[in-house]
């Protein structure tokens, strides 16, 4: 049985979204029965472990997710790249190495300064893999990636050194190194609701734009369109999306990369579709991976940045095997 | 480069003379660093009596001379490694810390510690071997499906490296009681080593150099293509299963020693390339494994003397080195070798 109309498809990825939801909100280190969820959501917020931990980390996670996912496709519809996205440009890592530099430079941790950090951090990320790969004007799809990959490895190395030489301030963030939803609280999730749903509101505006920035500079440069304003607005985007992830939970890269891919299969190029598609699987697979993450060792936690490496790096080198045939 | 052979045996002369006074001279200044102050006389004194009564002689044998020889030894392998595969892929961004390796010998090291808590160092080592066997074959594998292409090879690489990374960090976060002290050597330290491990490992690696340099010039050959190689009568097959035997044998065996050090053998093979533009394949697998021994000393030196107080591990400062490196490298156009 095929599914055809992508209304269809976006319907059955939603169910399976909730379904997910449930999921992790029932399991953990205390399981609860659908019932019990659904009375704690609606009537009296009271299970502390459902209201307070797990719907909490829910929230992030989508929004998170949501995020990383969209970041990813912007900069894949930039570069015309499929292997791109923040995690493999060293977006997050330059942004997590950042955000830690602040807290120890300025003793300033809350989530709103964690913004700041994690926005200049991408920037700078970015322009420096950037800079490092352009040659003669043109960007070689494979040597951004290598680079953008030894970058990010390098700003790990940084992060690393940081916690290692201050770790009374930064103790609380080691797990920030490799992406978790473990601290989220609602006053963290206060701070990222409004710019997360204005950069994801942003995102679903320029939807035609990007179906224009797949052509070919020249194409859409004589259908009378400005290319290179457009490039720049999309990469900002995708910047203000990544650091805004990551100020919520981290370096949790490699949805970013897998969520468009997976869109694109289902939903084809055009973004109308696309982009909705790209929401619900980056949210769903953040959510997996974290409700994963939780219970697959109790009563570990294994980050769910860690989970999303190893489904990531599979289908990485998957997506290499088709790009030799475009390339 | 030399032309004529009186200027081409000056030339090694003077590479080898510069090398091995560097080499000495850090020898023995990372014997008499340290929270304990010590002059060369009496790192001198001990090196020649093995008198390890008095407390300085006992800190400068068993701690420094250790962590030196450490250093060393695995430099060494680890940048001759470097080159043969610089050499059989005439790839320049070819190092096989990217490639993995190293990760997977260091995956093979952790799940010794977890599967026998009491396991001997030999059991360890046999562990580490195979799990840089695994994934060097891994990524083998993955590169003969994909395509070999410089940057192809590489970003496969990059991607099992990462795989591996997150296995590890999962392992320890999962058995943080049974791999507590891998944590420091996940990220390369010249730390924590023995006499009794290096009397175990050593050897090893020291057979092991000698056999590459003794293949060197078949390597070489065999970095002209496989048809000429076969012309000249060499057994392709049979010598790039003995070299890719011997790449994984000295990064596995080193790791045991330092533990990961990523872009290190990449590092090595740039600067010999670039400072001393050495053609000879002797001569390049010798002087690589000298300024992998004085690279590696070096490295110890600086973040002691930096970090006095602490072990900070050699891979962030590999790191910071060897990501502009690698991004020089992987601009340059040349494959001349």
């Amino acid at each position: 049985m095929t599914i055809k109309h992508p209304l269809s498809k976006l319907g059955i990825l939603i169910i399976l979204l909730i379904m997910i939801a449930f999921v992790s909100l029932m399991v953990g280190y205390t399981n609860y029965s659908t019932s019990d969820v659904i009375h704690c959501i609606c009537h009296d917020h009271s299970n502390f472990a459902i209201y307070d931990i797990r719907l909490p980390r829910l929230i992030m996670g989508t929004l998170c997710g949501i995020m990383f996912a969209f970041s990813g496709n912007l900069f894949q519809v930039i570069f015309k790249n499929q292997l791109a996205s923040s995690e493999t440009l060293g977006i997050n890592a330059s942004s997590v190495l950042f955000v830690l530099f602040g807290i120890t430079l300025f003793n300033t941790d809350t989530t709103e300064y964690l913004l700041l950090y994690s926005i200049i951090g991408a920037l700078f990320g970015f322009s420096i893999t950037l800079f490092a790969s352009i040659t003669n004007n043109k960007i070689s799809p494979f040597r951004l990636i290598v680079i953008g990959i030894a970058i990010g490895s390098l700003f790990r190395a940084g992060s690393q050194l940081m916690l290692i030489s201050q770790d009374q301030k930064l103790a609380a963030y080691i797990a920030f190194v490799n992406g978790t939803l473990y601290n989220t609280t609602y006053d963290s999730i206060q701070v990222i609701l409004l710019p997360a749903l204005v950069l994801i509101a942003v995102s679903f505006c320029i939807t035609k734009q990007l179906d224009v920035l797949l052509l070919s500079d020249e194409v859409s440069h004589n259908i009378g369109f400005n290319v290179t304003l457009w490039k720049i607005a999309t990469i900002v985007l995708a910047l203000l999306l990544t650091s805004t992830a990551v100020a919520g939970v981290g370096s949790l890269g490699f949805i970013g990369l897998i969520a468009p891919n997976i869109s694109r299969l289902l939903f084809g190029y055009s973004h109308k579709y696309n982009l909705l598609g790209t929401a619900i699987i980056g949210a769903l697979l953040t959510i997996l991976s974290d409700t994963i993450g939780r219970i697959i060792l109790i009563p570990f936690e294994i980050p769910s940045g860690l989970i999303g490496i190893i489904i990531g790096v599979p289908y990485f080198i998957y997506i290499m095997r088709t790009m030799r045939s475009n390339t | 480069m030399a032309r004529n052979k009186t200027s081409q045996f000056i030339y090694y002369l003077i590479v080898y003379g510069t090398l091995c006074t560097m080499l000495i001279g850090l020898f023995y200044y990372s014997l008499t660093l340290g929270a304990v102050k010590t002059s060369l006389n009496d790192a001198t004194n001990c090196l020649f009596s093995h008198d390890t009564s008095s407390t300085v002689c006992n800190i400068i044998i068993n701690n420094r001379l250790t962590r030196t020889i450490a250093g060393i030894i695995s430099g060494s392998a680890l940048a001759l490694a470097g080159a043969v595969l610089f050499y059989i892929t005439r790839n320049p961004l070819a190092c096989p810390s990217l490639l993995g390796m190293n990760q997977g010998a260091v995956l093979g090291t952790i799940l010794a510690l977890i599967i026998i808590p009491s396991i001997s160092i030999p059991g360890t080592i046999i562990f580490t071997l195979c799990g840089g066997l695994l994934a060097g074959l891994i990524v083998y594998f993955l590169v003969s499906i994909i395509g070999n292409s410089m940057l192809k090879l590489v970003l496969v690489g990059q991607a099992i490296n990462i795989f591996l990374y997150a296995l590890a960090q999962i392992l320890i976060i999962l058995f943080p009681h049974k791999t507590g002290g891998m944590l420091v050597t996940l990220n390369g330290s010249l730390a924590n080593n023995s006499w009794q491990k290096i009397n175990l490992i050593a050897p090893e690696i020291v057979i092991l150099i000698i056999i590459t340099i003794i293949l060197a010039k078949k390597i070489y050959l065999l970095s002209l293509g496989r048809e000429t190689a076969l012309s000249i009568g060499i057994n392709t097959k049979k010598l790039l299963i003995i070299i890719f035997g011997l790449i994984i044998g000295l990064c596995s065996l080193s790791v045991a020693l330092v533990g990961q050090l990523l872009f290190f053998p990449l590092i090595t093979v740039h600067i010999n390339k670039a400072i001393l533009n050495i053609r000879s394949p002797y001569h390049f697998c010798i002087t690589n494994c000298l300024i992998g021994a004085i690279l590696m000393l070096g490295a110890d030196c600086i973040m002691r003397l930096i970090y006095t107080d602490q072990e900070i591990s050699l891979g962030i400062f590999m790191a910071i080195i060897g990501v502009p490196v690698l991004i020089i490298s992987s601009r340059l156009r040349y494959v001349t070798i």
